[in-house]
């Protein structure tokens, strides 16, 4: 147990200086990209010209005269007071618009997470049991077919299947809840086609160790041994996979949002980007980086729970 | 209960084309007597063994008749095979460090076969204590709850070798127990052996490379060759009085009768000689040695594969 813990602090203890790393990033590509901040605020309505001592009073209102470490300094001490500063567009508190924005995403991603792991183990596990058979080869088939379809090659064809034919589902929106299931689909589905056949190689790859041949020699019936034994074993790269995938998930998926109309952070960082308004986009990329790094921790904590050898691995 | 092998012949399909791992072996392994396969490395010796169990994987093609007493083994359905698996014939596997789940505690997996026999939970958790300090486990308790790597690989081999009598098996077939081990190991694998023999009145098949340990420990040896018997005696005829010139050879290996090597190296299974497989490498070779495959004769109390002595 102790062991355990001790991996989990180090873990936690060496997410730190990537997190640093991430808002010295996310403020940096703020610093690069800046064609100029108050010259675009004040460009906002085309028909104005503002003249040169309007842009420069901007900019020393603004802040971005002073010395960079002192802006950083100032940014992340809003940071970590909960201040992602302002937008430069509208002024609106780039936090709280996210806020706001989030549950849509959240939920989008929560559901299409759900999906995969629920597909890709389920299809992953069946396809071993029914390996060579007519089931494994029919899915391994339409697998490869289904990752193949772009995600919004496939948002268009549900929409013009189920929306339009149909009519079972709305277009877009967020309203009813079933609005949800295919903007979910058209995310998760190419990602649980290839958990699937990730987790059925991997197992096969387990089957065939030597600890499986003792398994099978105390009279474990094949299902038996894909679930008590070879299963746990075989996860690890399933699940590094879906972190991935859930991490990028939850920075919004934009072309899903916008195809949709999801008022998601996705579609937030869209508009951001297009105006050119680098406190969202600061706000932003420090929002996914953490939540990235959060994740991928997580599924760390995972694996070591599920393969006792990487936390307690000094001893071998 | 006896096994008997009739005419085995088992064929794997490589990219490299067909390797005929066991050539067409006829054998008898008595019940209560202790039963040593020996030979080289790719003699087909493991095969044998988990040819008997039905636990090939499925590139491999099997033909002839495998018999526990009265039942027939190879024609049996996987369900079948599995409520044989473990309960009548058991397997220590090879490489003790790799054979045991490395992500689940030793207990649960010697638990695992009384649950699999139908016992209930706590029933199961007292006899693996009790197996463990029969195994000679001092400290049961911190065993069961140490992961495989947690083990040295003597504790590994006992792990193992706990798990193949947990359900009280007539049959141990043990694929190469002394591998990798060292020498102090060796003897304690030796002992357990010994124990397991005595107390669980199993029936043991041990497929090795370790002659010394063949000689110790079994009753009757078998000699393998490129997948064929080339003799079969009593343990003490084989060492005192080696008939076949392979097994005459393999005997000289030894470190204390002189260490001499036998020259040359057993044939490529996808290009097998023709007449006696042996000829290669055989200091008597004969005309016929190279055209005639010489049959299993018997000679006094054992049988010898070699025209030399018909």
């Amino acid at each position: 147990m102790n062991d355990t813990l001790r991996y989990i602090m180090t873990k936690i203890f060496l997410a730190i200086p990537i997190l640093i790393g991430i808002t010295l990033l996310a403020f940096g590509l703020g610093l690069i990209a800046r064609g100029d901040p108050a010259l675009a605020r004040l460009t906002v309505d085309p028909d104005y010209i503002p003249t040169e001592e309007e842009v420069q009073a901007l900019r020393e209102e603004m802040g971005l005269t002073d010395p960079i470490f002192i802006q950083y300094g100032r940014w992340i001490s809003g940071v970590v007071k909960g201040d992602l500063g302002e937008s430069y567009l509208d002024d609106k508190p780039v936090l709280s618009e996210m806020l706001r924005l989030l549950p849509n995403t959240l939920l989008l991603s929560f559901m299409s997470l759900t999906l995969i792991v629920v597909l890709g183990l389920l299809g992953g596990i069946l396809l071993v049991v029914f390996q060579d058979r007519l089931f494994d080869v029919i899915g391994r088939i339409l697998s490869i077919f289904i990752m193949s379809v772009p995600g919004f090659c496939l948002a268009y064809f549900m929409i013009w299947v189920f929306a339009q034919k149909l009519k079972l589902l709305p277009t877009s929106g967020t309203e009813p809840m079933t609005a949800f299931i295919m903007p979910c689909l058209a995310l998760a589905l190419s990602s649980a086609c290839l958990v699937a056949r990730l987790l059925r190689s991997s197992i096969l790859g387990e089957l065939v160790q030597d600890y499986a041949l003792t398994a099978r020699a105390k009279g474990l019936r094949k299902s038996q041994l894909v679930f008590r034994h070879t299963l746990r074993n075989a996860l690890t790269p399933s699940v590094t996979h879906i972190a991935n995938v859930f991490g990028g998930f939850l920075g919004g998926s934009m072309i899903t949002e916008s195809i949709f109309s999801i008022p998601g952070i996705g579609t937030y960082a869209l508009t951001a980007i297009n105006n050119r308004d680098y406190t969202a986009i600061q706000g932003y990329v420090l929002f996914t980086g953490f939540a990235f790094v959060l994740v991928c921790l997580l599924s760390d904590l995972i694996c070591s729970y599920l393969n006792p050898q990487i936390r307690l691995g000094r001893r071998v | 209960m006896d096994i008997r092998v009739e005419d085995l012949y088992v064929r794997f399909a490589t990219l490299s084309g067909d390797i005929e791992a066991v050539n067409h072996v006829d054998l008898t392994f008595s019940q209560d007597q202790i039963t040593g396969l020996i030979g080289e490395s790719g003699s087909g010796k493991s095969v044998l063994g988990l040819t008997i169990m039905g636990l090939l994987q499925s590139n491999a093609t099997v033909e002839g008749r495998i018999f526990l007493g009265e039942r027939e083994l190879i024609s049996l359905s996987e369900k079948d095979l599995c409520a044989i698996r473990g309960r009548e014939i058991a397997l220590v596997a090879q490489n003790p460090a790799t054979s045991l789940n490395p992500s689940q505690k030793v207990g649960r997996q010697i638990e695992e076969v009384f649950r699999l026999a139908g016992e209930g939970k706590v029933d199961s958790t007292r006899r693996t204590h009790e197996l463990l300090e029969r195994m000679g486990f001092s400290d049961s308790e911190r065993v069961m709850h140490s992961y495989p790597f947690e083990l040295s690989g003597g504790m590994c081999q006992r792990i193992l070798t706990a798990i193949a009598v947990a359900a009280h098996p007539r049959w141990i077939i043990a694929d190469e127990p002394t591998k990798g081990l060292d020498a102090v190991v060796r003897n304690q694998v030796y002992d357990t052996f010994c124990m397991v023999k005595e107390q669980y009145n199993v029936s043991l098949i041990v497929i090795t490379h370790d002659l010394l340990l063949a000689r110790k420990f079994c009753d009757q040896i078998v000699v393998l060759y490129s997948g064929r018997v080339l003799e079969i005696n009593t343990a003490q005829a084989i060492f005192n009085n080696p008939r076949h010139p392979y097994t005459q050879g393999l005997i000289a290996s030894l470190p204390h009768l002189g260490m001499r090597p036998m020259p040359g190296f057993s044939a490529a299974f996808t290009d097998q000689p023709s007449g006696c497989v042996f000829h290669p490498r055989c200091p008597y070779i004969d005309e016929d040695c190279r055209k005639i495959e010489p049959k299993l004769i018997p000679v006094e109390e054992g049988s010898v594969r070699c025209h030399r002595y018909s």
